[in-house]
């Protein structure tokens, strides 16, 4: 007796990129050429790179400014994955817990009141279509995604 | 990134193009700083060029808006690119620009 079995796979073309930096500007700043030139090969719409760039800069600034309290070496993992509909962002490191949904923020004050300080992680938020949080172990983890549209 | 000196002795453009990250927002201080210490009394920062302002950028113009302020001096964004005004927009700086009046 022989089974027989149909099965109907569709594909989703995905591409990705794993990338690791020390927390530094300089590192940091080479990763988003890397992640630019990475997202121009894949036909990324300019718009939508200059959002993940933006948003990746806020984050990673944060990360390597506030994260540490010692003046060592930590590495900060990112993977980026495209595909037919989004992109999708993991940041992994070892910093301090920072869950980026958790701060608080207000835009409705005025200039000479408001504070320095949020403005970043706003941007984040705001321009992001979701921004998740997960704390595994000592390690933060952040994943941003954007749906690709044909508005970008 | 250039500066240029206005139609009065005292106005001056700063003007921003690309992508204006930590680093650009650090040259775009030290632009400001010198236009100050040139005796500015107006401030006009044009992104017109600009993709994208961080929030380091942003803490910049606020830092010497409130700073020329206190001074009864401007600093405000002028021509931002339709980009740049939508982040200024959606993080509530909105005020920053100042719209040109038209024979300037």
């Amino acid at each position: 007796m022989s089974l027989e079995f149909c099965a109907l796979v569709t594909r989703h073309v995905q591409h990705e990129i794993a990338l690791s930096i020390t927390n530094t500007v300089n590192e940091k700043d080479r990763l988003r050429q890397d992640l630019e030139l990475f997202g121009q090969s894949h036909r990324l719409p300019a718009p939508l790179r200059d959002t993940i760039d933006l948003c990746l800069e806020e984050h990673l600034t944060n990360i390597i400014t506030y994260g540490y309290l010692d003046s060592k070496a930590h590495a900060i993992h990112v993977r980026c994955c495209i595909s037919d509909t989004q992109v999708e962002i993991e940041i992994k490191d070892d910093a301090r817990p920072f869950n980026p949904n958790a701060y608080p923020v207000d835009t409705s004050l005025p200039l000479h009141e408001k504070p320095m300080g949020g403005v970043g992680i706003l941007l984040l938020r705001r321009l992001m279509d979701t921004v998740e949080y997960h704390r595994s172990g000592n390690k933060n983890i952040v994943t941003l995604k954007k749906r690709i549209s044909d508005a970008d | 990134m250039d500066t240029k000196k206005l139609t009065s002795p005292d106005s001056f453009q700063i003007h921003v193009p690309g992508r204006i990250d930590g680093k650009m927002a650090s040259q775009m201080e030290k632009d400001i700083e010198a236009a100050i210490r040139d005796g500015a009394s107006t401030v006009l920062v044009n992104l017109s060029d600009a993709v994208y302002i961080c929030s380091a950028g942003i803490r910049v113009l606020l830092q010497y808006y409130r700073q020329m302020k206190d001074s009864h001096k401007l600093l405000c964004v002028v021509d931002p690119s339709p980009s740049v005004e939508a982040i200024l927009d959606l993080t509530g700086f909105k005020e920053l620009i100042v719209r040109r009046p038209e024979n300037t």
